[in-house]
C-alpha cells in the first residue's frame, strides 16, 4: 500500500515536473551521463545499512530513487540540491541503490549505490530439527542459524558462527560454522549416549537461545524374564508376576519409559495367553493368572519386532490334592466339602465345581461355585442327571466319580 | 372500574392472559423447544444486522432462510434489556395480539354475548398454550394472531369497501408475512378465503333476507365481486412476494433436497400414543367434548366455508393416523411440513365456537333448554366439568415439560463460551452432544462456529442432508442413522476443523474414544470436553454465500418498516377516526335456534361417550402398565427401572428379603460396567415366559440395546415368585469370585505434554517433533459393496504418538475419488513400541453420496490405487495397558475365546478386541468386537466370539512403500516398510489370528 501510494505521488510529481518544465517526452529516455544539464554527485558508492546517505545534485532535475521493494521521487530545492540525505527508509534495507535523475522527462544521469548488511545484531535466530533423535536409528538432526543485523537483513556470507554443545558427560564441544547465503548449517549425528545434548550458538553480539537435543535410548538389546517371589500353588484366584531384568540398548542406555512389551504365556492346557505390559524405569512387569492346573508354564517377553526374552519356566503345584463329597441315600442332594488347601484352610470363595454328566450319549457339565468351601448341590432340579449311572465332581483338576445309589 | 366500556371483557381477557402466560412464560420458555433457535437468530441481527451469512452453523448458512420480523424486533428490544428478556417482551405482544385478535375474530361467527367467552377461552387455549410454552413457537403464533386480527377487515372490506379496511388488512397480512410466511400462505387458504365468502355470503343475505338467498344469488354476488377478490388476492401475493423478497430468492436457489426430517406430527396417533398426546390430545384439550358442536355450527349455509376449512385442518391435524392428509397432500408436501400447524390452526378456528358452547352452557340456549326441563344441574355440571377440565389441563399443559421434561436440564454455557474464547479454542470448529436445543442459545453467546446445528432446513454438509438427522446433537435417539452421521463427522474431522466436542451425555464416551477422541476434562458446569489433536485452524477465508446488497437492505429494512407503517396506520385509522372494534354483524348473525333439536342430546351422547372412552382408556392402560400384576410386567419394569437408572424401583421389584437391603443391591450395582450397564439404550424386549405355575415363573428376556458404537442383543433369564397379588424377581446368581489382592500396587508411566508454555509467544521449542511411526503395510480391498484398506502400523518413536490415519484412492487417471479416516477398527494411540492393525472401510453409499468429497458419477468410482497418510503427534492419553488375553483357544463354527485379565489398578469400561487374520504372510482381514461387560481391576472376563464373515474381495491392491507416506515422508525414503511385527498369533483352520486389545477406561471408575 505504501509503495503504491509513494508511485501515485511520485507519478503526480513527474506530471507536475513536465507541467513546469513543459516538453514531456513520451519516447525512452536518453542517457547522458556528462549532460550539462545536471548530474548526480555521489561522496561514495558503498554505504553500511544504517549509515546517512548524502547525494548531491548538479544542475537542474528531480532524483528517482529505487530500491528492492519502493521506489520515490526527490526534488530538492536551493541549497538542498547540492547535498541532501535520502530518507532513511532507503539506508535500511541491504542491496542496491537505482538513483536516475530526470529533467522534463529526460534521463539526465544515473547512479547505482550499494548498501551492505551490518553485523550481527543481537538475535540469532535458529531452529533444531528434529528435538529427538534415537541413538539407534541412524538419525540425524540439524541446526540453522540465521544471523541478521539490526535491520534484519541477513548478514553478509562467510559470517562465522560459534556452536558450543553441552554433552552427556558434561564436556562442552565448540565448533565453527559460516554462513552461506545468509544461513548456516551444523548436524548432528546419533550419539551412542543417550540424554540431552544442549546447544548454544553465537556469533559477534548476537545468541541464539539454547536448543534441547534429545537422544532417546533404542530397543532393548537383550531381555531377560525372572519369576517374581511369591506362592505358586495353583488356583484362578491366585497370581504371579513375572518381571524383567532392567532392560538396555544395545549401548547399554536404560530403555524408555512406556516401552510397550507383550508377555507370551504357555500354560499346562496348551492354551496360550499374552499379557500386555510397559517399561518403567528400564523393567516392564506383568501379573499372570495361576493356572487351575498344576505343572509348568513358560513365560518370555518380547518388544513386538524386537527383541525376545528366554523362556521362563515355572512349576505350578496343585493347591488341592483332595476333597469330601457324599451323596444323600435318596440321590437326591450332593454335599461336597469342606475343601480345603494345601495349607489346610478353605478354599476360596467361587472356586469352581464342575459336574459332569452325559445325555444321549452328549457330555454336559454345569459348573458351580464353592462358598465357605462347601456346596450342596440339589441334583433333581438338573434336568437329564439321572439318565445315566452317575457323574463326575471335578475341582481344580481333581475328579471324582459319583455312582447313583439304588 | 378497571376494565369498562366498550372492550372491557377483551381487556379483562387480555389482562388474565398476560398474567397467566406472561407470569409462567419466565419458567416455561427456557424448556421449550424452539425459543433458544429464535434467540438464535435474534442475537445474529443484534450482531449484525444487514449481514446475511451466519458461519455459526453447518459451516455456514443463509439468514435469509427465515422470516425475520420477530428476530429483529427481539434483537431491537434485546439492545435494551438483553436477548432472553427480549423473548419475553415480544411473548406479551403476542399473548395480547392472540387473545385480541381471537376476540374480534369471533365476532365474525358468534353473538356479541359469547365473544367475552371466546376471549375467555382464548386465555385458555389448549394449542396456544402449547405452542408457546412446550414448542416456543414464537414466530408462528405471531402470524397467527396477527392472521387473526386481519380477518375482520378483510371481511368488512369485502361488505363496505372502505379503502382503510383494505389497508389495514394488507398492513396486517403483509406483518404476518414478515413474521411467519407459511401462515399467510395456508392462511389465505384456510381463513382468508372462507372470510371472503363469509362476507361475500353476508353480502346476499343482506341484499335478499337472511333465511330466503338461494345459491344462484350468491353466485352472482361472487360473480359481482371477483374482481376485487382477484385484486385483493394479487395484492396479498405481490405483498406477500416483496417483504421477504430475498426469502423466495434464497428458496429458488437453495431448494429444500434434503432427505426429510421424520416429524412426530406425521406418524400414525394410535401407534404412537404419546405422540397422539403431544400432537392431538393436547391441543384440543376438552375442545374434543365440543366437536358435534363445533362441526353442527360451523355447517350452517352461512358458515359452510368455514366448516370446510375446519374439517380439511382437523383432517390434515391427524398426521399419519389414515392415509388422507398424505393422499391431500401429496408425498412431497407431507414429508415436508409439520402437520401439527393443521391442528393448531383447526383449534383456533373453533375458539368462537367453542366460546360459544361455554356461553350457551353458562347463561344461553342450552342453558335455557335444561332449565326449561327442570333439569339446570345438568347444564350446570357440564359447564363446570369442562370449565375445570379445561383448567387443568392448561395448567398440565403449561407444567409439561416438568412432567415429561424434553431438554436436558438447564446448562450454565459461561465456561463453555470461556474456555471457547480461551488460547484461540474458537479458531475450530465445535459440537454439541446431548444439549437438546440448547446448542442455539450456546451458538448466540460464542462466536466460535460449529458443524451441527437447530435449524435443518439450511443444512448444506452431504454428510447431513443425505440423512434423515436432525440434529448431530441428539444422534442418539435417531438409531444407528444417527450415529452413523455422526461416526463420518467423528471419523474425518480434519474435513470440517472440528476439534472440539462438549459432551452432556455420557452415552456417546465409547464412540468418541473408539474413534480417536482424547478427552481432556470437566469444565465447571460437568461438561465434558473431548479434543481431537492434529486438526487444522479454520482458515482465515471461510467460503460463504453472498447476496446482493439490495436483498440485504430489503430483508433488514422492510420487516420494521412493514410493522412501523402497520402500527401507524392501526393508531390513525382507528383512534382519530373511531372506528369501532367489532364488525358489522347483527343484521346477519342467525338468531339463537338451538334451544330445540338434535344438538343438546348428541352433544351430551358425545360427551359422555367420550368421557366414557378416556375414562376406560386409561383404565386399562392403567391396569397394562401396573408394576407387578404379572410376571412380564414386573420384568419389563425392572428393564424400564434400570434403563432409567431408577435403582429403587429396580429393588423394589426383587422379593422382599431376598436381598440383605438396598446399598448391598445398589453397591453390587456399582460394581457392574460395560457398554451395556453404563452406555447402552433400550431399543426392544421381547419376554418368552418359559414357565409359568401358580407362584413361579420363569422368563427368557431378548433385550435389544443402542449404543454409540453398535446396536447388542442380550438375553437374560428371569425367576419369579408371586406374593400375594404381586410378582417378584428372585435374586441374580452373584459372582463370588475375589481378586487375589486386596490392595493393589501397581506401576504406570504417565505423560504430561506442556502445550504452550507462554501466552504470548508460540515458540518453535513448544512443539514437539512428530513421533516415529512405521506403516508395514497396507492394501486396498474392493468387494461388491465396499472398499476396505487394512494394515498394520508400529510407533518406533519413544514417545506415545497419536496417529491419523487417512487413505486415498485414486482412479486409473490418478485422480482422486475417495478419502476417509481410521475409525474404530484400530487403535489410534500407541505406546512407544506398540503395534496396531487397522482397517479403513470406504462405504458405497458414503462414497456416492459425496460425503467423502468425491465426484458423484458412480461410474468413476472405481479404484486403481490408493496412498495411506499417517500422521502423528505426541499424545499425553492415559494409555492403559495392564491387561492381556488369557487362554486364547480356536473353537470349532469359526469362533476364538480367550479371557480379558485385568491386573492393573483400574476399570475396564468398554473393551474392545481386535482381530488381524493372515493366510501365510499375507494379511486378510481386519475385524473389532465389542465385549459388552466391563472388567473390575484383578478379575478377567471370559468371552466367546464368532469371528467375521470376510467379504468376498475382487480385487485386492497392495501399495508400494511410495504410497506410504508418514508426516509427509513416504516410506520408500526411509525403507522401514514391510516389516511386519513378530506379534504372537494363534492358528485357526490354516489361518493366523492376531489379537490387539483396545480399552477404554472410564476414568470416574479409576
Amino acid at each position: 500500500m505504501r509503495s503504491t501510494v509513494e508511485y501515485m505521488i511520485a507519478t503526480i510529481l513527474m506530471i507536475l515536473c513536465v507541467a513546469c518544465g513543459g516538453d514531456y517526452q513520451s519516447e525512452a529516455p536518453t542517457v547522458s551521463s556528462d549532460s550539462p544539464e545536471g548530474f548526480i554527485r555521489l561522496v561514495d558508492t558503498i554505504f553500511r545499512v544504517g549509515e546517512p546517505v548524502h547525494v548531491g545534485l548538479q544542475g537542474a532535475g528531480c532524483l528517482l530513487v529505487t530500491s528492492s521493494w519502493h521506489e520515490r521521487f526527490l526534488c530538492p530545492e536551493g541549497d538542498q540540491r547540492a547535498s541532501f540525505q535520502l530518507p532513511e527508509t532507503f539506508n535500511q534495507t541491504a542491496g542496491k541503490l537505482h538513483l536516475a535523475l530526470y529533467e522534463g522527462g529526460r534521463l539526465l544521469d544515473r547512479r547505482i549505490i550499494a548498501v551492505v548488511a551490518g553485523q550481527p545484531y543481537r538475535k540469532l535466530a535458529g531452529y533444531l530439527g528434529p528435538k529427538t533423535i534415537s541413538v539407534d536409528r541412524g538419525e540425524i538432526a540439524q541446526l540453522i542459524a540465521i544471523p541478521t543485523d539490526r535491520y534484519y537483513n541477513l548478514c553478509e556470507d562467510s559470517t562465522m558462527i560459534e556452536v558450543t554443545q553441552v554433552s552427556l558427560e558434561s564436556s562442552q564441544n565448540t565448533s565453527y560454522l559460516s554462513t552461506e547465503s545468509g544461513v548456516a548449517y551444523a548436524y548432528f549425528e546419533p550419539m551412542t549416549r543417550a540424554g540431552e545434548v544442549r546447544i548454544g550458538a553465537k556469533t559477534g553480539t548476537a545468541a541464539m537461545r539454547s536448543k534441547t537435543l534429545l537422544y532417546t535410548p533404542g530397543i532393548p538389546g537383550r531381555i531377560r524374564v525372572y519369576k517374581a517371589e511369591g506362592q505358586t500353588f495353583t488356583g484362578e484366584q491366585r497370581e504371579t508376576t513375572v518381571v524383567t531384568e532392567p532392560m538396555t540398548d544395545r549401548f547399554g542406555n536404560r530403555v524408555t519409559d512406556g516401552l510397550h512389551m507383550d508377555f507370551v504365556v504357555t500354560g499346562a492346557r496348551g492354551g496360550t495367553s499374552i499379557i500386555q505390559a510397559t517399561t518403567a524405569n528400564g523393567v516392564a512387569s506383568a501379573v499372570i493368572p495361576n493356572p487351575d492346573l498344576g505343572g509348568e508354564i513358560t513365560v518370555l517377553a518380547r518388544v513386538p519386532g524386537g527383541t525376545t526374552s528366554n523362556t521362563l519356566a515355572i512349576n505350578f503345584l496343585p493347591e488341592i490334592t483332595d476333597f469330601i463329597v457324599s451323596l444323600d441315600p435318596g440321590n437326591e442332594w450332593l454335599k461336597i466339602g469342606p475343601v480345603v488347601n494345601t495349607l489346610r484352610s478353605l478354599v476360596a470363595d467361587g472356586t469352581e465345581v464342575e459336574l459332569a454328566f452325559t445325555i444321549d450319549g452328549e457330555k454336559r457339565v454345569r459348573k458351580f461355585e464353592l462358598i465357605n468351601g462347601m456346596l450342596d448341590l440339589f441334583l433333581a432340579s438338573i434336568p437329564g442327571l439321572y439318565e445315566n449311572g452317575g457323574c463326575d465332581v471335578t475341582i481344580s483338576s481333581i475328579t471324582k466319580e459319583i455312582r447313583w445309589k439304588q | 372500574m378497571l376494565f369498562a366500556g366498550k372492550n372491557s371483557h377483551l381487556y379483562a381477557c387480555i389482562a388474565l392472559a398476560l398474567i397467566i402466560h406472561g407470569g409462567v412464560l419466565f419458567f416455561t420458555f427456557t424448556q421449550t423447544y424452539d425459543a433458544y433457535v429464535h434467540l438464535f437468530f435474534a442475537g445474529h441481527y443484534a450482531e449484525t444486522w444487514f449481514e446475511t451469512w451466519n458461519p455459526k452453523w453447518y459451516t455456514g448458512f443463509t439468514i435469509t432462510s427465515y422470516p425475520p420480523l420477530v428476530h429483529q424486533s427481539m434483537a431491537l428490544l434485546s439492545k435494551i434489556v438483553g436477548l432472553k428478556a427480549a423473548f419475553m417482551l415480544w411473548s406479551m405482544v403476542v399473548i395480547v395480539l392472540f387473545v385480541r385478535g381471537a376476540y374480534h375474530f369471533s365476532a365474525l361467527f358468534i353473538p356479541e354475548k359469547a365473544m367475552k367467552y371466546a376471549g375467555l377461552m382464548a386465555v385458555f387455549s389448549f394449542s396456544f398454550t402449547e405452542a408457546l410454552h412446550v414448542f416456543g413457537q414464537l414466530p408462528s403464533l405471531t402470524g397467527v394472531s396477527l392472521l387473526l386480527n386481519a380477518c375482520p377487515f378483510i371481511y368488512k372490506w369485502f361488505r363496505q369497501k372502505k379503502a382503510r379496511d383494505l389497508v389495514t388488512a394488507l398492513s396486517l397480512l403483509a406483518l404476518t408475512t414478515c413474521a411467519h410466511h407459511v401462515t399467510t400462505i395456508f392462511g389465505m387458504v384456510f381463513f382468508v378465503a372462507p372470510v371472503i365468502a363469509l362476507a361475500l355470503i353476508d353480502n346476499t343475505a343482506a341484499h335478499y333476507g337472511l333465511d330466503k338467498w338461494k345459491l344462484s344469488q350468491f353466485v352472482r354476488t361472487v360473480f359481482k365481486e371477483i374482481i376485487p377478490a382477484g385484486a385483493f388476492g394479487v395484492t396479498v401475493i405481490v405483498i406477500t412476494v416483496t417483504v421477504i423478497l430475498p426469502y423466495w430468492l434464497w428458496s429458488k436457489s437453495d431448494p429444500i433436497t434434503q432427505i426429510p426430517i421424520p416429524h412426530g406430527s406425521r406418524e400414525n396417533f394410535i401407534a404412537e400414543p404419546n405422540l397422539g398426546i403431544v400432537f392431538f390430545l393436547i391441543p384440543w384439550g376438552m375442545m374434543l367434548f365440543a366437536l358435534p358442536y363445533i362441526f353442527q355450527k360451523l355447517y350452517t349455509r352461512r358458515l359452510i366455508f368455514f366448516g370446510l376449512s375446519f374439517t380439511l385442518l382437523f383432517i390434515l391435524g391427524t398426521g399419519g393416523t389414515t392415509p388422507i392428509p398424505e393422499m391431500l397432500l401429496g408425498s412431497n408436501a407431507f414429508n415436508i411440513l409439520t402437520l401439527d400447524r393443521f391442528t393448531f390452526w383447526a383449534t383456533v378456528m373453533a375458539l368462537p365456537m367453542w366460546g360459544w358452547l361455554i356461553y350457551d352452557l353458562v347463561e344461553g340456549d342450552l342453558y335455557m333448554y335444561w332449565v326449561e326441563k327442570g333439569k339446570a344441574w345438568v347444564v350446570r355440571g357440564m359447564a363446570l366439568f369442562l370449565l375445570a377440565g379445561t383448567l387443568l389441563l392448561t395448567g398440565l399443559t403449561i407444567n409439561l415439560s416438568n412432567f415429561k421434561p424434553m431438554q436436558p436440564e438447564q446448562l450454565d454455557m459461561v465456561p463453555i463460551v470461556n474456555f471457547l474464547e480461551r488460547d484461540n479454542h474458537y479458531k475450530w470448529r465445535y459440537l454439541t452432544l446431548g444439549f437438546g436445543d440448547q446448542v442455539a442459545w450456546l451458538s448466540a453467546n460464542t462466536k466460535a462456529q460449529t458443524v451441527d446445528g437447530n435449524y435443518h432446513s439450511v443444512r448444506r454438509l452431504p454428510e447431513l442432508t443425505s440423512r434423515a438427522v436432525e440434529r448431530l446433537e441428539n444422534s442418539k435417539y435417531l438409531g444407528m442413522e444417527g450415529l452413523g452421521s455422526l461416526q463420518q463427522f467423528l471419523t474425518i474431522p480434519q474435513y470440517f476443523y472440528l476439534k472440539y466436542i462438549f459432551a452432556n451425555d455420557k452415552f456417546y464416551d465409547p464412540i468418541l474414544y473408539f474413534s480417536g477422541w482424547q478427552r481432556i476434562g470437566n469444565l465447571e458446569n460437568d461438561i465434558v470436553v473431548w479434543e481431537r489433536p492434529d486438526v487444522p485452524f479454520l482458515p482465515e477465508l471461510l467460503p460463504r454465500k453472498d447476496i446482493p446488497r439490495i436483498q440485504k437492505w430489503i430483508w433488514g429494512v422492510t420487516p420494521l418498516t412493514v410493522l412501523s407503517a402497520a402500527v401507524f396506520i392501526y393508531i390513525i385509522l382507528f383512534r382519530f377516526n373511531g372506528i369501532p372494534f367489532y364488525c358489522p354483524r347483527k343484521d346477519i348473525l342467525p338468531p339463537a335456534i338451538f334451544r330445540t333439536g338434535t344438538l343438546p342430546r348428541i352433544t351430551v351422547l358425545w360427551c359422555g361417550g367420550l368421557l366414557l372412552f378416556v375414562v376406560c382408556l386409561f383404565t386399562l392402560q392403567a391396569y397394562r402398565n401396573h408394576d407387578q400384576v404379572t410376571p412380564e410386567n414386573t420384568v419389563r419394569t425392572y428393564f424400564d427401572a434400570m434403563d432409567f437408572k431408577n435403582f429403587p424401583h429396580a429393588y423394589s421389584l426383587f422379593e422382599p428379603g431376598s436381598y440383605p437391603g438396598f446399598e448391598q443391591y445398589v453397591l453390587e450395582l456399582s460394581l457392574t460396567d460395560g457398554i451395556l450397564a453404563s452406555y447402552a439404550k433400550l431399543d426392544n424386549l421381547v419376554l418368552d415366559l418359559t414357565h409359568k405355575e401358580k407362584n413361579t415363573a420363569t422368563i427368557q428376556a431378548h433385550a435389544q440395546w443402542i449404543t454409540s458404537l453398535e446396536t447388542y442383543s442380550s438375553k437374560h433369564e428371569f425367576e419369579l415368585v408371586r406374593r400375594g397379588p404381586l410378582w417378584y424377581i428372585l435374586p441374580f446368581p452373584k459372582d463370588r469370585k475375589v481378586p487375589a489382592e486386596s490392595f493393589h500396587r501397581k506401576t504406570e508411566v504417565t505423560y504430561k505434554s506442556q502445550g504452550r508454555r507462554s501466552v504470548e509467544v508460540r515458540s518453535n521449542e513448544d512443539i514437539l517433533d512428530r513421533p516415529e511411526v512405521v506403516l508395514e503395510e497396507a492394501h486396498l480391498l474392493s468387494s461388491k459393496n465396499s472398499h476396505h484398506v487394512i494394515g498394520t502400523i508400529t510407533n518406533t518413536d519413544a514417545d506415545p504418538a497419536h496417529v491419523t490415519l487417512q487413505a486415498v484412492v485414486y482412479d486409473s487417471l490418478g485422480r482422486e475419488i475417495g478419502r476417509y479416516g481410521l475409525r474404530d477398527v484400530g487403535v489410534h494411540a500407541l505406546q512407544p513400541g506398540e503395534s496396531t492393525p487397522f482397517r479403513i472401510d470406504f462405504e458405497r453409499d458414503g462414497w456416492a453420496q459425496s460425503s467423502l468429497r468425491i465426484q458423484r458419477d458412480t461410474a468413476l468410482l472405481t479404484p486403481a490405487s490408493f496412498a495411506l497418510f499417517a500422521n502423528t503427534v505426541v499424545t499425553d492419553e492415559e494409555l492403559y495397558r495392564q491387561y492381556g488375553l488369557e487362554e486364547i483357544r480356536c473353537e470349532e463354527n469359526g469362533m476364538v475365546s480367550a479371557s480379558l485379565y485385568n491386573y492393573g489398578a483400574r476399570e475396564i469400561t468398554v473393551p474392545q478386541v481386535l482381530v488381524a487374520r493372515k493366510q501365510g504372510a499375507q494379511l486378510q482381514w481386519v475385524e473389532r468386537h465389542y465385549l459388552e461387560r466391563g472388567v473390575r481391576s484383578g478379575r478377567k472376563l471370559f468371552f466367546r466370539q464368532t469371528l467375521d464373515g470376510i467379504p468376498v474381495i475382487e480385487a485386492r491392491t497392495t501399495a508400494p512403500p511410495s504410497a506410504l507416506i508418514v508426516n509427509g515422508k513416504s516410506m520408500e525414503e526411509t525403507g522401514q516398510h514391510g516389516n511386519s511385527p513378530d506379534t504372537f498369533h494363534v492358528t485357526c483352520d490354516d489361518e493366523l489370528i492376531f489379537f490387539k486389545v483396545n480399552a477404554f477406561v472410564n476414568e470416574i471408575n479409576r
